[in-house]
């Protein structure tokens, strides 16, 4: 137990005789032809809900579930609640205890844990409400911190750069024809007016205090064509990216699965190569 | 009794078995990456602009790194990520890599290996360090901006981070020359808001195709220098750097299904067109 | 209690919202000092709501088991794989090579990816079932997206240069102007609500509960 307890506390950075023999293994062919496999497997699975909802899928779906909440709760234990929560307060259990890396004693640490804890009572019927010190406290100083950033860091560059890449003034390209002049000024000119009334549009649309009536319903109509755009936009992107994700998982199947030799060398054959 | 009227071939057709689709994306995807096309992969100038600005950096400059994505956009990050990490290893500068996604730090540990296999005198502590997982995103980034080492007291392999060579001349984001963010969500917001604008940092911003649409603003309003969107940036910055990988060998599977839903779309619309103006001739001709 | 309850957290949101808006204008090195321990104890703060998440998921799942709801089985999996991960984790380690790796490596990798890549499917069935430019505006995203689609990717480019310039156009104009719109839509969205909070007029984030 105390052996069980010393792992637990101070961790498993260092590589002991069996970490090392154990990573050595789980590296192995072995272990990565199991590995492969069993991705494959769940691949498949996970797939088979593009024909319908099945058991398989139900069954890769509640084990990604299970891994994934354990694989983030080490996570946090690693990351959070061993060198910000016990360190500071018993640092005696930091295995660089002593050392200019060891953690320092930090009793202030205990109110804000105080703090946290108060969240997961909301777990507990009859003191959920303690959860409220919390949220103002995090909320409270959250917003007061963030206030002057959104304003300074992002609503005013963005406000100042709709409306600086005007180009106010006309001036000609030194040795080009008018023609060639014009297009240089006209071009940028017609892209920052885009901009401009683009974005006035849709502020325009989505400001609801004001019916949507005459000049005003006229102006957020031409907000939705540019919405309209900047969707179909997206839905481009998104297609993009979606198509991205089914090829890394059919490259995975094709090359590390059923295995890169067979498939290259069927490929050759058709290829005449 | 009245005639049941049996759906015309155009109104069949429109609602064609989705498996049928469903094969032909399979095939789309397929059969490029057994034959590749090899169309061409033009450089746009969003990616360009960020592989100029870390060529362009003298060597040995301070890079921070934040690799802000999980196995869910892997296929389009993982390969962005390598390319960066590669460039800048080739120009010798140093880089902080930072994780702000709970299920990241792996991913970003299985390319730093195959990078150091590669680059065997590429350390770790001198020439990069990274730090890993933090919880709490803005608050990290606020505190990134006070004192480096201090939120990361041990890199990802457990190292305490104070002692060091990298952190001695970079422990501050403000010491970053560039910051690179390779972002699956929302929070590259939050490092342009919280941290790279407060200290004015040059940052390039690479994101899935999903999330690219929307820093447009934030390029045009010069708080980003460019875009890596998606595979595609990734193919691109792959050619950039010579060394074509993953993102552009999937490339070809890329336009063959993009080509398949551009024309599955433009049918399905002329087809509902034709099928309208029969019906509405027929209705006119029934009266 | 009643004051605990209800005034004494509105009244700390206001404290420390106005202590924390002002410290942004002195030049002070208490005001960096308040801003550094705030940070700092928000770290330790901001831990514990993962924490909730992971037992309220616990939570659900053994509710279901132990009322053995139809289906319950699947949350007898749910927990296991929770549990040998969480052990597995805990006392060896997460990293690859370790058992905890291993399993994410090969089961939760691909699962996640998996997920994520059947939607793939679901949109090119949906797009040519069911996107239908029956509007003008709907035609107008229409024609946006078939651009931007097309455009984006190296088989456009070999159509005609035209497509790409062309998409490439959509995304920095129009597309920017209404992503513009949008933002600083939601900036000054973000500066009411904070403004709200700081004031106590909005109230919501504390949650409900007695």
């Amino acid at each position: 137990m105390t052996h069980m307890a010393l792992i637990l506390l101070q961790g498993t950075e260092n590589l002991l005789p069996w970490q090392a023999k154990m990573h050595g293994f789980l590296t192995g062919s072995s272990m990565v032809t199991l590995g492969t496999w069993l991705a494959a497997g769940l691949t498949l699975f996970m797939f088979s809900f593009i024909y319908k909802d099945n058991p398989l899928f139900r069954f890769g779906e509640h084990l990604y579930l299970g891994v994934s909440a354990g694989y983030g709760a080490s996570m946090y234990w690693f990351s959070y609640i061993k060198p910000k929560l016990i360190y500071p307060l018993v640092p005696v259990l930091d295995p660089h205890f002593g050392t200019p890396e060891g953690t320092l004693f930090d009793p202030w640490i205990i109110i804000p844990a105080i703090l946290g804890a108060f969240i997961l009572l909301r777990l507990i019927p009859g003191w959920g409400w303690l959860s409220r010190i919390t949220f103002a406290f995090v909320i409270g100083g959250g917003t007061g911190i963030g206030l002057p950033l959104v304003v300074s860091n992002l609503f005013l560059p963005q406000f100042s750069a709709t409306i600086q890449e005007i180009p106010w003034k006309y001036a000609p390209v030194p040795d080009a024809s008018l023609g060639a002049s014009m297009a240089a000024y006209g071009v940028p000119l017609l892209n920052s007016l885009i901009l401009f009334f683009g974005a006035l549009t849709v502020l325009v649309y989505f400001f609801f205090s004001v019916e949507h009536r005459g000049f005003i319903g006229g102006v957020s109509k031409v907000g939705i064509y540019f919405l309209m755009i900047a969707f179909g936009a997206s839905f481009g992107y998104t297609i993009m990216a979606r198509v991205s994700l089914l090829i890394g998982r059919i490259q995975f199947l094709m090359f590390d699965w059923v295995n890169l030799e067979i498939v290259q060398r069927f490929a050759a054959i058709f290829r005449g190569g | 009794m009245d005639k049941v009227e049996k759906p015309s071939f155009i109104e069949r057709f429109l609602q064609l078995d989705r498996r049928i689709i469903y094969t032909l994306v399979i095939l789309a995807v397929a059969l490029p990456l057994l034959w590749p096309l090899g169309l061409p992969i033009k450089v746009s100038s969003e990616v360009q602009s960020i592989y100029d600005t870390i060529d362009n950096l003298p060597e040995g400059s301070n890079i921070m790194l934040a690799a802000d994505f999980d196995p869910a956009s892997q296929p389009e990050l993982y390969p962005m990520l390598k390319a960066v990490m590669e460039h800048i290893i080739r120009k010798h500068h140093k880089m902080l890599i930072v994780v702000l996604w709970i299920n990241g730090p792996n991913l970003v540990a299985q390319a730093i290996s195959e990078l150091q296999a590669e680059y065997p005198d590429w350390r770790s502590g001198e020439d990069f360090a990274f730090l890993g997982f933090q919880v709490g995103v803005t608050v990290v980034i606020m505190s990134l901006g006070n004192d480096i080492s201090r939120t990361y007291p041990k890199d990802f392999y457990g190292n305490a981070t104070a002692p060091m060579p990298i952190i001695k001349d970079f422990n501050q984001l403000k010491d970053a020359q560039y910051m690179v963010m390779l972002e699956a969500g929302n929070s590259g917001d939050y490092w342009i808001v919280y941290g790279t604008q407060m200290f004015g940092i040059p940052v390039g911003a690479g994101v899935t195709a999903v999330m690219a649409p929307q820093y447009y603003p934030y390029l045009q309003a010069n708080q980003i220098n460019g875009i890596i969107g998606g595979l595609r940036g990734a193919a691109e910055y792959e050619k950039l750097i010579g060394k074509p990988g993953k993102a552009t060998s999937a490339m070809d599977s890329q336009s063959m299904v993009h080509a398949l839903i551009f024309l599955a779309i433009v049918l399905a619309n002329i087809l509902a067109l034709i099928n309208v103006t029969q019906k509405r001739r027929q209705a006119r001709e029934g009266k | 209690m009643q004051f605990l309850k209800k005034r004494f957290p509105v009244l700390l949101a206001f404290v420390l919202g106005m202590v924390m808006f002002i410290r942004a204008f002195v030049p002070a090195k208490i005001a960096q000092r308040l801003y550094e321990g705030f940070v700092n104890w928000d770290l330790v703060i901001l831990g514990f709501s993962a924490i909730f998440a992971i037992l309220s998921l616990l939570h659900y799942h053994i509710n279901k088991v132990r009322r053995k709801v139809p289906g319950y089985g699947y949350s007898v999996l749910t927990l296991v794989a929770f549990t040998q991960m969480l052990v597995l984790g805990v006392f060896m380690g997460t990293k690859l090579g370790t058992p905890a790796g291993w399993e994410y490596q090969w089961l939760f990798v691909p699962m996640q990816a998996t997920m994520f890549a059947t939607l793939a499917f679901f949109i090119a069935s949906a797009a040519f079932r069911a996107f239908r430019a029956r509007t003008w505006e709907a035609l107008a995203l229409l024609i946006a997206g078939l651009i931007v689609m097309i455009g984006r990717v190296p088989i456009g480019e070999w159509i005609s240069p035209k497509l790409g310039l062309l998409s490439e156009w959509i995304m920095q104009n129009p597309n920017m102007a209404a992503t513009r719109g949008v933002l600083l839509g939601v900036a000054l969205a973000q500066i009411a609500i904070s403004v709200r909070i700081i004031f106590g007029i909005e109230r919501t984030y504390m949650g409900g509960g007695d």
